[in-house]
């Protein structure tokens, strides 16, 4: 799963970025209307890493601004999901009153990045930016959430695994990521061996009442991959260990041995369910 | 601003509580503009990836790394930098604590380091260490192992709450 990054790549001085025509819409939908009808538009939100983009090679045809959009900025609770407006920076969402809704999720957010980029970075930006050291997209896949994209088309949900792979619809602009409050549903979060390996996990009661679960791991160089916990067994190592006998084989980075990301990422797991299931007694 | 913007357009902000009103264009960043001003070198440029924060300035008293802000952002905004922070040739209080806790060595990170202080006291007047290592673990110092500097900002937050009382 692991590509080297192409090598030889020099960035440029700004002086090298021609310089490129700015639309800043004050809604959605002139904001939908400029990603169709712009030449080669390129959202911009929070900008942390969009300059460094431009430099590497990126190109814009036309930048279209988000900064005036304050409908896309917030969280709330909304038809037995948890929105998260696109462009809520991770400092007002780790803050947001509706963030509580999943315990534990609102001390992982604010987790991610130093607090210079916490202030300014968005949601929206950490996902779409693609970086498999960036976090958003390891909490939306444990939590079971989506990413909804505006678009001249209609409106379109992807799950982060599909973003990874750009299915997003052409000329799209997400606009909120939605997380469908299950029953029970909580959050454990564990950077403890960053950046080697990040973990996830997420426990909640299905219809019927049934414990479930699932764990979700990441590395410095690979996109996460979730694994579906078995709950029956009462003992937290056991569950942990059966969870990473289904790691694909290819889940490996140079840093980061396939054997090794098994071994720790279930001890970490059964740190995590034994933390989780002290903290409900 | 303008709903677009052509790629040279005329920029109006303030700086430093003076008025700036000068050309550039779209992708001009805000930390190659105020560098290119004879009173904005304090601006030091790094990485240039966001990441180091030897460039922070504050925009509208929020830390922004100017490299990766582009400086049509800047439009009817207030820009500091580490040249507005003395009055009258009198160090700041944040600047003076920087100075008397030999916060620095080579001195290439001290400007962002000063502004991120800024934007952390007017937030928090009496930060706890977590908090103040949380804050300035956002920018890198490759020379002082961070102690002095964690004491110099300890230090300015108890001259400012003097200062104000």
């Amino acid at each position: 799963m692991y590509e080297v990054a192409q090598a030889g790549l020099i960035a440029a001085s700004y002086r090298d970025i021609p310089p490129f025509p700015v639309i800043a819409p004050e809604s959605v939908d002139d904001a939908v209307a400029a990603m169709a009808d712009a030449e080669g538009p390129v959202p911009y939100a929070g900008g942390t890493d969009l300059c460094g983009a431009v430099r590497e090679g990126k190109p814009i045809g036309t930048l279209v601004w988000l900064k005036r959009l304050g409908e896309l900025r917030g969280v709330y609770v909304d038809g037995g999901a948890l929105s998260i407006g696109a462009l809520t920076t991770h400092a007002e969402g780790a803050v947001a009153g509706a963030t509580t809704a999943i315990p534990g999720l609102a001390e992982a957010w604010s987790k991610l990045g130093k607090m210079r980029i916490r202030l300014s970075g968005t949601a929206g930006g950490n996902l779409m930016a693609r970086h498999t050291r960036y976090e958003m997209s390891i909490l939306l896949t444990v939590l079971g959430g989506t990413a909804h994209f505006a678009s001249a088309d209609g409106v379109a949900a992807l799950t982060p695994a599909e973003i990874w792979d750009r299915a997003e619809p052409p000329r799209s602009l997400l606009t909120r990521l939605s997380i469908p409050l299950a029953t029970g549903l909580r959050l454990d979060y564990d950077r403890s061996l960053r950046p080697l390996m990040t973990q996830a996990l997420a426990l909640w009661r299905d219809g019927g009442g049934k414990a479930r679960g699932r764990t979700v791991i990441a590395t410095e160089y690979l996109p996460p991959v979730a694994l579906d916990l078995d709950l029956s067994g009462s003992e937290a190592k056991g569950i942990a260990a059966a969870a990473f006998e289904a790691l694909p084989a290819d889940f490996a980075d140079p840093a980061s041995g396939n054997g090794w990301l098994c071994r720790a990422g279930a001890a970490v797991l059964a740190r995590q369910l034994a933390r989780q299931e002290a903290a409900r007694a | 601003m303008p709903e677009r913007l052509d790629p040279r357009f005329d920029l109006s902000f303030t700086l430093n509580g003076a008025p700036v009103d000068t050309a550039t264009t779209t992708s001009t960043t805000l930390a190659d503009l105020l560098r290119e001003r004879r009173d904005g070198r304090g601006t030091r440029l790094a990485c240039e990836r966001a990441v180091c924060g030897a460039c922070t300035v504050l925009v509208d008293d929020v830390p922004r790394a100017s490299c990766s802000v582009f400086a049509f952002e800047v439009e009817g905004r207030d820009v500091r930098t580490v040249e507005g922070l003395s009055d009258g040739g009198e160090l700041s209080p944040v600047q003076a604590a920087f100075a008397d806790n030999s916060a620095f060595q080579c001195g290439f990170c001290t400007a962002g380091m000063i502004l991120l202080t800024e934007a952390l006291l007017a937030r928090d007047p009496d930060p706890d260490n977590a908090t103040i290592r949380d804050w300035i673990s956002s920018n890198i110092c490759r020379c002082t192992g961070y102690s002095l500097i964690l004491e110099a900002v300890r230090d300015a937050a108890r001259r400012k709450r003097e200062a104000a009382e």
